[in-house]
């Protein structure tokens, strides 16, 4: 037993420089979140929200505005939910998820310690593009997680605020934002290398932050009582602008390098970094609806004249005149090696069934035109001549948040709604349809002359009419590019006319979506119960601008 | 080699040459129990180290000198000592130990020995022959069927076969509920195990019970398995052995397809014969549905083109009508080969032992290949007070595979498709341009890999006194991997080809990507990875016996864990030159934030300490101890088990040398231990990620953390209480075993699903609780026992309930892995996993119910379709013996689990399920046993659609995407094994030099039974028409349930072995 007396400490040993010995864990791999200042955060933030509005928000917004379809000359199946409106809580949640988590990057920006002012510049753009996003969550589901939103650990089940107090939050913030910019102390860093999107233009952020306010006081339009006089302040505060003299677009350095690297417009719906085609760009193809849109009575097959209504016992026939537009946003399908004749489908169909009355169908329907959407005022140089490498030269082009006829537009209606306070709206419309014929590479010709000769869809008749020319146009100038402001557009004015997809299960389009099946895992006592139909009908869970809404 | 043996042959008779010596005689005779031979025998010469083993008929032939002491034993049975005289034959016979279960000395946690009889949990030894009696060349797989409380899942096929290996169901839902491997004393993985000789294998020790893992800390929560491997015998002798298998691997079974209609889609009449127009009618030839005319329709070709046009331009053309299992043409006749030699000398106080085991396997799918070489060297030698024991093991694998999603193409085809002859024609020529060409896949896309592991053990011991002993394991595990992963581009889609004479859609000139197929982009990928993992155990043994009756044995230790692992990759899209793999012919290098390149250590350090006691020979008490802090993981924690094992066979004086009852013993244990090992290294501290998709393209970009880690986060305990018993009857003919068990978890890990608007996705957290209730028996029976003749029947059953019992405030269920249509979860108050997914509305009695256009409604939220676990499983093993022959037949039957098969969804949107006709497509379908929401009975079809677009519309979109039409019963009856092997007559072979000889023909799961109607009924799920093997799964991990496609059909192997040893 004597012996046992050195084994003791020898024991004791090991376990005396254990301390030492097992501080191993700082991660090799990873920085730690203290190390990730606003100047890190802010690019990646704006480029991931981008992400999220470009992919999953566009493509809902072109299937439920009928400008997009699936090819069913290919595909067997395909946009099957989106077309018959079988809405559940798995029904594109990736925008819920997508721009909750991705805010998360703004709110710690925002949180990020500042002294002296030294971020505000950051913060000033953080707010409002946490803004400009939070406000299509509350659009697309109404009550939201926002004051208790963003916490991270420290609250993870979030409880749910009304829509409208998030509105008006929203308008603080974009206050305080211009607030942060005009007074900025001289030491406040300058936020150009990192801002990817307005590149540390802090004039160009404040137009961002106007156009922002007005879009969320317009989608306030149909209210009524305090929301209309607390709307009316905020329009008024905003009523000589500046807005948007461009456009607000985002380019990190998009590149042809790798994947990651293009710019999310092209990787979603065009090319690979080899050039070939991405499966979308034969997926997706020209709804029935864009084409007669877009296209004369003379160059489409329809079977009756009463099919040249936009709805059936609306009133309102296509505008008949075919828009320049059309051959950019959508080309030909590739028929027999070469781009064959231009095709369409009627949502719901499972053949293609729509074309000029001389091309054989079915057969291969249109696509998404390269053209008309990635080379915006041809700044691939493509129409220029000067480019080399098609389609790689489409490879870095920019990619949009707000474009300038989306600003155009807003202003347009402001002046129809608010004669007192906005004025100008002829001009304005023209300006935005003028800048999507630029951004879209078409000539504009006599368009305006002749479109402006068509009640609903140029700027004559009432004002009804007029309004419904400013969404149908917008739709126009959005198509492929931002879908679900259109959609937003609708929900709130019912305009443009939209036919539902022929193979629709709900008679009408939902005002909103459920909410995701994420939030009925990890959040249920705060998240509103739903039922699949909800979404179609007015009731409480229905976001609080849309008309007739309760509250 | 023939020469090189007679060369040897030369040496061992030169060396025994010299034991030899004049006045020797031979002395023979036959040992025997009183009834029966007792084959293998050891007759030795006292005080020398001569000795020899009686043959098969229990005889024996020695030189011995009169005045020579013969010593005869046998495992089991009392020694006998028989003195030389004159004469020249004795016979013996041994009697049977009464102690006989005592003797065998199992090897515990820590490699602590102890008899059956002190064992106070649940444990099952493993053997060598039963281990390798079918040539399993995967010693994991090899026991599925033969233990109980073990789950043996192979989740994947191919020539590295995935295995999951659980012991009495989950405990845990986010950490892993797999065994832990340890092997010669040091902790390993099951991947080593995987790749480990089963021939150098002494034997497995299955620790079921969680108290005897419990000195393993959070690591032995799930229960261990022992591997010994072989050591040199004790022999002073040198002897040679050789093994050698061959098998030959075949597909078990595809999916059942319908033979009704032929290739083509259902709204598509673009495809015509100009000079027959509108036959063909739906008919396309490229098409990858099975939505095409009816084979037998009037009027139709007898031969139709099929697939795209060759290369010459021309069309395959083959007959109008079904071929069966067309898709089994893809795959060949694999081969297993196995071989390998040992070289084994020992002594009194040392050994040495060398194993080199090649093995070459050619899988089913052409072009994948495995090339193992494992050599493994122990020595050992005492000398005084001093004992080192060594081992080194290394492995050189080289494996090349192709990417196994090519089934999911595979299975998109039409049965009048004659497969083989597409072998050459590449994607161009396709049999259909909506999935790639499967034989263009084996060439085009392969992942090739090769790893070293390099493992060595050193043991060092000391013996203080006759009290005390302090013994030293060191081991070091290395393990390089180094992997290239390439995919060949397909771009060649705009080429434009003739269909003449037939058109489409009135044209006779079309392209592949027109018609729909999309190109792919070539890639190539290399990884580099190296494992450095150090293990020491100091252990200090005391040995006292306290007074005459009381014993104790106690031990106290040290344990330190070393693990490190680094990965570097790089690759990235398009080869500039194609066919040549290299970073340097990458056009477009991934961002390497995209890539895996990281580098982990990790770090444990424990103390121990086991306390055995024992009273007389029949009470026995087991107490461990451990305090243990694992780096990534705040805070130390204390894991202690308790146990007690009574013999009262020993005990009672009335049970003592009973007849009927020979041995019988109870024991009871409770253990609680913590699991960590859903804790991530690093994971504590708050960290950024790269934002996705990010160009860094100059400028750099951090993100918030999505799925952090509670930086306070503990180990989750599980307690478990345990009860055993141990019954032998009429001398061990019939033995009974059984354990019942109850392990609860508190403070479960979860990474539970956060709300988004936290912005986290989930955070992983100390949550909820779980039971895990189970009970398993083993019941061994032998019925005959003649003197040639044995029959030995052994079968277990197991089953276990793992329940969620609480979660977080607030959330009842946490999501693994969902996708629209199917989830698998933990949910409150039910079993874990379980399956949900939508479900068709139904009414009281069960009927579908649809709208008023005949469509089935769905539910909105997620039901309950079934759970990815058996209800229990039933093990049998058949051995009969006679003199030199031996068969044996393992089965196991699983019942009770449902998973969702991606395989029945694809063939639903195909046209290809059986489900999809056995009607007239051209009426629509009325969806069967439906009734209108009023009640009534539904008469209406599917979205009024009477046609065959109608049928095509409501399997392809509506029926398919309801998760319960793709949830199938996972039921199954398996043999395992079947192998008849013959061991040559010792008197026939001894003339040649050799000691043994055995050949034997052997059989891999020849034969499984689905739930598919015919032997066992589906009740859990629909019937699984040969989707897929139901152990097939997504993932090794908990989250069992789901089978994707891409995993190849299960294959059985027929095969030939051979050992000898001289």
């Amino acid at each position: 037993m004597k012996k046992l007396k050195f084994l003791v400490p020898i024991l004791a040993l090991a376990f005396l420089s254990c301390d030492q010995y097992l501080d191993v864990n700082d991660s090799p791999n990873q920085l730690t979140f203290d190390k990730a200042t606003p100047s890190k955060l802010l690019p990646g933030a704006q480029v991931s929200t981008y992400r999220v509005q470009v992919g999953s928000m566009n493509q809902l917004g072109n299937v439920f505005m009928n400008s997009w379809t699936r090819n069913v000359q290919s595909f067997g199946n395909g946009f099957d939910k989106e077309l018959q409106l079988n809405l559940d809580n798995g029904f594109y949640a990736s925008i819920w998820d997508g721009l909750f988590r991705e805010l998360k990057n703004y709110q710690a920006i925002i949180d990020y310690p500042n002294p002296n002012g030294t971020y505000d510049n950051y913060v000033a753009a953080a707010k409002i593009c946490k803004s400009f996003y939070t406000q299509y969550l509350v659009d697309l589901y109404g009550n939201i997680p926002y004051s208790e939103a963003w916490k991270g650990n420290a609250n993870v089940t979030p409880k749910y605020d009304d829509d409208y107090a998030i509105y008006q939050s929203l308008i603080t913030q974009l206050e305080e934002a211009r607030n942060l910019i005009d007074n900025a102390p001289a030491n406040a860093e300058d936020i150009a290398p990192y801002d990817v999107m307005l590149e540390g233009d802090m004039t160009k952020w404040t137009e961002f932050a106007n156009t922002v306010q007005l879009r969320l006081c317009l989608r306030m339009s149909q209210c009524t009582g305090a929301k209309a006089t607390y709307r009316d302040s905020k329009l008024a505060a905003i009523a000589g602008g500046p807005f948007l003299s461009g456009n607000v677009s985002i380019n990190p350095g998009f590149s042809g390098a790798t994947a990651d690297n293009l710019t999310p417009m092209i990787s979603n719906y065009f090319y690979n970094t080899d050039q070939s085609n991405v499966q979308n760009r034969t997926f997706i193809a020209m709804s029935g609806h864009a084409w007669k849109s877009l296209q004369s009575y003379s160059t489409t097959n329809y079977p009756t004249a009463g099919s040249q209504e936009i709805i059936a016992g609306s009133g309102v026939n296509y505008p008949n005149l075919t828009d320049p537009r059309s051959v950019r946003i959508f080309t030909g399908g590739i028929q027999g090696g070469a781009v064959g004749p231009r095709r369409a489908v009627n949502q719901g169909s499972s053949s293609v069934n729509v074309a000029a009355p001389t091309t054989a169908i079915p057969g291969p329907p249109c696509r998404l035109g390269a053209l008309g959407h990635i080379n915006p005022y041809d700044q691939a140089g493509i129409l220029a001549g000067t480019a080399l490498g098609y389609p790689a030269d489409f490879f870095g082009v920019d990619g949009f948040i707000m474009t300038f006829s989306e600003s155009c537009f807003l202003q347009a209606e402001a002046a129809v709604r608010y004669p007192a306070l906005f004025s100008g709206g002829q001009t304005l419309f023209e300006e935005g349809i003028n800048d999507s014929f630029l951004f879209r590479n078409a000539t504009i010709g006599t368009y305006i002359a002749s479109i402006n000769s068509r009640p609903n869809f140029g700027w004559t008749g009432t004002d009804t009419q007029k309004l419904h020319a400013i969404m149908y146009q917008k739709w126009i100038a959005l198509m492929g590019i931002n879908g679900i402001e259109s959609y937003i557009d609708y929900t709130r004015t019912g305009f443009p006319l939209t036919p539902l997809s022929s193979n629709a299960t709900q008679t009408r389009k939902p005002y909103r979506l459920v909410y995701p099946v994420s939030e009925y895992v990890a959040n249920s006592a705060n998240v509103p119960a739903m039922s699949p139909t909800d979404p179609f009908a007015i009731n409480t869970l229905t976001p609080f601008w849309v008309p007739g809404a309760p509250n | 080699m023939r020469s090189k043996f007679k060369w040897i042959f030369t040496l061992l008779l030169a060396l025994s040459m010299q034991f030899s010596f004049a006045q020797e005689k031979t002395v023979t005779g036959t040992i025997t129990d009183g009834n029966l031979p007792l084959s293998g025998a050891n007759v030795v010469i006292k005080g020398s180290t001569k000795g020899v083993s009686a043959d098969l008929d229990g005889k024996y032939s020695i030189k011995a000198k009169p005045g020579d002491v013969l010593v005869v034993s046998f495992s089991g049975y009392e020694k006998k000592s028989v003195t030389v005289g004159s004469a020249n034959s004795y016979n013996v016979t041994l009697k049977e130990s009464s102690k006989v279960l005592e003797d065998v000395v199992i090897t515990g946690a820590m490699g602590i020995k102890r008899t059956k009889d002190q064992v106070t949990s649940a444990q099952k030894q493993i053997g060598a022959r039963e281990l390798t009696q079918a040539a399993n060349p995967n010693a994991i797989q090899s026991l599925a069927g033969k233990v109980s409380g073990l789950q043996v899942n192979t989740t994947s096929q191919g020539v590295n076969a995935g295995t999951r290996i659980v012991l009495r169901g989950n405990r845990t839902i986010t950490g892993d509920n797999q065994a832990l491997i340890v092997i010669d004393g040091a902790i390993s993985n099951s991947t080593v195990l995987g790749q480990l000789p089963p021939e150098i294998i002494e034997n497995l020790n299955i620790v079921k019970g969680a108290q005897g893992a419990a000195l393993y800390g959070a690591q032995g929560v799930n229960g261990v398995i022992i591997v010994t491997t072989k050591r040199g015998a004790k022999k002073d002798k040198f002897t040679f052995g050789f093994n050698s298998a061959v098998d030959f691997e075949n597909v078990n079974f595809v999916p059942k397809v319908q033979t009704q209609f032929g290739q083509g889609w259902a709204s598509d009449p673009g495809f015509d014969d100009p000079s027959i127009p509108g036959v063909l009618s739906t008919f396309v030839p490229w098409e990858n549905g099975s939505w095409g005319p009816a084979f037998d329709t009037p009027g139709f070709p007898a031969q139709v083109p099929v697939g795209l046009p060759q290369a010459d331009g021309n069309f395959f053309f083959s007959d109008w009508k079904p071929i069966k299992d067309n898709i089994k043409q893809f795959f060949q006749t694999g081969t297993v080969y196995q071989n390998g030699f040992n070289f084994n000398v020992g002594g009194e106080d040392s050994y040495a032992f060398l194993s080199v085991n090649r093995q070459t396997t050619d899988f089913v799918v052409d072009g994948d290949n495995l090339v193992r070489n494992s050599f493994l060297f122990k020595a050992g030698k005492k000398f005084g007070k001093f004992s080192i024991d060594g081992n080194i093991n290394y492995i050189t694998q080289t494996t090349s595979e192709t990417d196994s999603d090519l089934f999911d193409d595979l299975i998109q085809t039409a049965s009048n498709v004659p497969v083989s002859r597409f072998k050459n024609s590449g994607n161009e020529g396709h049999w259909t341009v909506y999935a790639q060409n499967p034989y263009w896949i084996t060439k085009a896309v392969r992942n090739d890999a090769r790893s070293n592991t390099f493992n060595g053990v050193l043991t060092l011991g000391y013996k203080l006194n006759k009290n005390i002993d302090l013994s030293y394991t060191a081991n070091v595990q290395m393990r390089n991997s180094d992997a290239q992963s390439h995919r060949d581009a397909f771009t060649n889609i705009n080429t434009t080809f003739s269909i003449a004479p037939y058109t489409y859609y009135g044209a006779d000139a079309e392209t592949y990507e027109a018609l729909g197929g999309s190109a792919s982009t070539s890639s190539f990928f290399a990884n580099q990875s190296s494992t450095r993992n150090i293990y020491g155990d100091l252990i200090i043994n005391f040995d006292y016996e306290l007074t005459k009756d009381l014993g104790l044995k106690f031990n106290l230790g040290n344990n330190i864990q070393d693990r490190m692992f680094r990965v570097t990759t790089q690759g990235g899209a398009n080869l500039d030159v194609p066919g040549f793999y290299h970073i340097t012919n990458v056009l477009n290098p991934a961002n390497p934030s995209t890539l895996d390149n990281r580098f982990v250590q990790s770090r444990i350090v424990a103390g121990f300490m086991n306390a055995d006691l024992n009273y007389k020979d029949y009470l026995f008490l087991n107490a461990t101890a451990r305090l243990e802090q694992f780096s990534a993981v705040k805070n130390s924690y204390f894991y202690p088990s308790v146990g007690v094992s009574f013999i009262p066979t020993k005990a009672i004086e009335s049970l003592k040398n009973n007849k009927v009852l020979n041995y019988a013993k109870i024991n009871a244990s409770y253990t609680s231990v913590g699991n960590t090992s859903a804790v991530g290294v690093y994971q504590t501290n708050e960290l950024t990620t790269i934002p996705q998709g990010f160009p860094f393209n100059d400028l750099a970009a951090l993100g918030y953390n999505r799925a952090p880690t509670d930086p306070n986060i503990k180990p989750e305990f599980v307690n478990t209480f345990e009860v055993g018993g141990q019954l032998g009857f009429f001398n061990d003919r019939i033995t009974l075993e059984g354990s019942y068990y109850v392990a609860n978890t508190k403070d479960l890990i979860t990474r539970a699903t956060a709300s988004s608007a936290s912005g986290n996705s989930s955070i992983l957290t100390n949550v909820g609780e779980l039971e895990n209730k189970g009970f398993e028996i083993d019941l061994g029976f032998t019925p005959i026992k003649t003197n040639n003749f044995k029959w030995d029947i052994r079968t277990n059953y197991t089953t276990f309930k793992t329940k969620v019992v609480a979660l977080a405030a607030g959330a009842t269920s946490v999501n693994l892995q969902s996708n629209t249509q199917v989830g698998i979860f933990a949910e409150v108050g039910e079993e874990f996993p379980l399956i949900k997914g939508t479900a068709f509305v139904r009414d009281d009695a069960g009927n579908i119910i649809v709208d008023a256009n005949g469509v089935p409604q769905r539910t909105s939220t997620f039901q309950k379709l079934g759970k990815g676990v058996p209800d229990y499983i039933l093990g049998l093993t058949n051995s009969f013996e006679y003199k030199g022959f031996r068969l044996t037949a393992v089965a196991d039957l699983r019942v009770g689990a449902s998973a969702y098969s991606f395989a029945r969804n694809l063939l639903l949107f195909t046209g290809g399920d059986l489900d999809t006709a056995g009607f007239d497509r051209t009426q629509g379908i009325v969806v069967p046993g439906s009734v209108t929401t009023t009640g009534a009975v539904n008469t209406t079809p599917v979205a009024n659609d009477a046609s065959s677009v109608g049928v095509l519309n409501y399997f392809t979109t509506t029926y398919r995407a309801v998760g319960e039409a793709n949830v199938i019963d996972a039921s199954a009856l398996k043999i395992r094994e079947l192998a008849l092997s013959y061991s040559l007559p010792k008197k026939l072979i001894e003339k040649a030099g050799l000691e043994s000889f055995r050949i034997g023909i052997n059989a891999r799961n020849p034969f499984i039974f689905l739930a598919d109607g015919s032997l066992l009924k589906a009740n859990n799920g629909l019937e699984n028409r040969g989707y897929a093997d139901p152990e097939s799964s997504n993932t090794t991990g908990n989250a069992q349930g789901i089978i994707n496609i891409g995993q190849y059909p299960s294959t059985r192997t027929f095969g030939f072995t051979m050992n000898l040893t001289f």
